[in-house]
């Protein structure tokens, strides 16, 4: 069977896959020119390297200052994650069983995906001002709750379509209370799902710069933010190398989540 | 009956939790940014709590913020543009290629998606930057003899909005192309179109909505871009997250951040809206 453009072997199609070929190389070039500067053994910026060498990588995990903004990510990003999966896969089981009537309530669920994230800055940065409350760790859990919590919720609703409703009727009738049917037929069904949103909000929150840029105060410090004043005025390997951690750190958090309970699609807003 | 109001109390006990989050922490906060917004500025105690609509018209009334309003819309398209340009190919080939790595292209679509902005913004600095590979290439093949000032201009700050908001052109034009069932292709060249007669009179027509829904979200996205063009465009490029930013947390001007903020929000809202009265069933909610 041939497609739209006709024979798979013809010129046009050809042409397509190559074209197609050169916009994910210029999808992934950053990332892998990121990863290759990081093993520069010079003192600037500059590719190809001059030699190779692992003295950026030992600069960053013996800079105290990286070091602390790498923990506040990950401990920052697990809470949220925690606590947006709990909520999020709450509201996404509402909105799996309430039916078609629901599109409004799952507009509104969903809204923090569609507010582009500068805005939701902003009006955070207003409000915790006018409370006296900047800067504050809480705050910015709240932030990331609210940013990765849509996630958990998409993929609980997407994964809530894989019950049969015939399946947990069938536990109520053998005697099941609600809870045990949630809990023993259910979650296993959507444990992929669960994880999935576990993980995405996880990385929504790693990844973060808008909320840390806003409402981040002096003890609040996120990677990324990190990274973004340094590399204002400091362009080194040392950036590349930090960088190419986050990337490491999250390709084998997404390998790593995919084999073991083969993660739905990430697609997102921002 | 009653079983329809356990329903609907069981639905509003699981929504709680996230109704009030997105409650306490979006919609409180745009409402009293609102709220701000028409108030008067004062210098060194923010507002006199006097109503006025001066900020609005500060920021609509100014020949430099109407630059700057210009410059970000003029981006915005660009940005769009190109992404339409370079999405299309992609989601086409995604959406008819018959090999077994499908998934896996789909995917890699998605996978810079989840590494940081930041990040991202630095590999344009080393491709782009005065000893970075384009310039290094440009000298090896002799092209230039001297390197090129590629950063902190309004093409870089391009470059860069495309290559992050590419994925979001490409997820509504792949499931835009996806909905249209073969027969209609088949049946056009059934009877007499040529490959590029049925792309042009069929295929392309058909997928308007995904290109609609996608150029949208990219738009918004694009204009109320911040970190990127901070990090790219350098002193070149001002764009409107750039002014509320300085308003809020350099001059402390409070209601004018807002008031910019409010228009962003209104813009943005409407942009969101006809993203999601025409984004294609299957990408709904992406």
């Amino acid at each position: 069977m041939s497609g739209g453009t006709g024979n798979r072997r013809s010129p046009a199609w050809i042409g397509l896959s190559v074209l197609t070929g050169l916009v994910f190389a210029f999808l992934l070039a950053p990332i892998a020119v990121v990863l290759i500067e990081a093993f520069n053994d010079s003192e600037l910026m500059n590719f190809p390297p001059q030699g190779l060498s692992l003295r950026w990588f030992q600069a960053f995990f013996a800079n105290a200052e990286f070091m602390s903004s790498l923990w506040l990510s990950l401990k920052l990003g697990l809470i949220a994650a925690a606590i947006s999966t709990a909520l999020g896969a709450m509201a996404g089981l509402a909105l799996a069983r309430s039916g078609s009537s629901s599109a409004s309530l799952q507009t509104l669920l969903l809204a923090p995906l569609y507010v582009p994230r500068v805005l939701v800055g902003l009006a955070l940065l207003l409000a915790f001002a006018w409370l006296n409350v900047s800067g504050s760790l809480l705050g910015m859990i709240l932030g990331h709750v609210l940013i990765t919590m849509p996630y958990a919720t998409r993929t609980v609703v997407v994964g809530m379509r894989a019950v049969e409703p015939s399946v947990e009727e069938a536990a109520r009738m053998l005697g099941a209370t609600r809870w045990q049917t949630f809990r023993l037929v259910t979650v296993p069904i959507i444990r992929g799902a669960l994880m999935s949103g576990f993980i995405f909000a996880l990385i929504i929150s790693f990844s973060d710069i808008y909320l840390a840029l806003f409402i981040s105060g002096p003890q609040s410090i996120t990677l990324p933010l990190r990274l973004f004043t340094f590399m204002e005025w400091d362009q080194s390997p040392l950036v590349a190398a930090a960088s190419a951690v986050q990337i490491v750190l999250i390709l084998s958090v997404i390998l790593v989540a995919g084999r073991l309970f083969g993660l739905s699609s990430p697609g997102s807003v921002e | 009956m009653s079983d329809n109001a356990s329903a609907s109390r069981r639905t509003l006990w699981l929504t709680a939790p996230s109704l009030l989050v997105i409650g306490v922490a979006l919609i409180a906060p745009l409402l009293l940014m609102l709220v701000f917004s028409v108030w008067r500025f004062v210098p060194s105690k923010i507002t006199d709590y006097t109503l006025t609509l001066g900020n609005y018209w500060r920021f609509l009334g100014d020949g430099f913020y109407l630059k700057v309003i210009a410059q970000t819309v003029e981006l915005g398209l660009a940005v769009t543009a190109l992404s339409l340009i370079l999405g299309y190919p992609v989601a086409y080939f995604l959406a008819r290629t018959k090999s077994r790595w499908q998934p896996v292209l789909v995917y890699l679509v998605f996978v810079p998606m989840m590494i940081s902005l930041v990040v991202r913004a630095y590999g344009w600095m080393v491709l782009l930057g005065y000893n970075g590979v384009v310039n290094s290439v440009l000298l090896w093949l002799g092209v230039i003899t001297l390197p090129l000032r590629l950063l902190n201009s309004v093409h870089a700050v391009v470059l860069g909005l495309v290559e992050v908001l590419l994925p979001f052109m490409v997820v509504p034009l792949l499931a835009a192309l996806k909905d249209i069932p073969p027969s209609v292709e088949e049946a056009a060249r059934a009877l007499g179109a040529t490959p590029r007669q049925v792309f042009l009179k069929v295929t392309l027509p058909l997928s308007i909505p995904g290109m609609i829904s996608g150029s949208l979200m990219v738009f918004s996205l694009a204009i109320t871009s911040y970190a990127l063009p901070a990090l790219l465009g350098g002193a070149q490029v001002k764009m409107i997250s750039a002014i509320a930013y300085d308003a809020m947390l350099v001059s402390y001007n409070w209601p004018f951040g807002s008031a910019v903020g409010i228009i962003m929000v209104v813009v943005s809202t409407a942009l969101i809206y006809g993203y999601l009265r025409s984004v294609p069933q299957k990408a709904q909610g992406l």
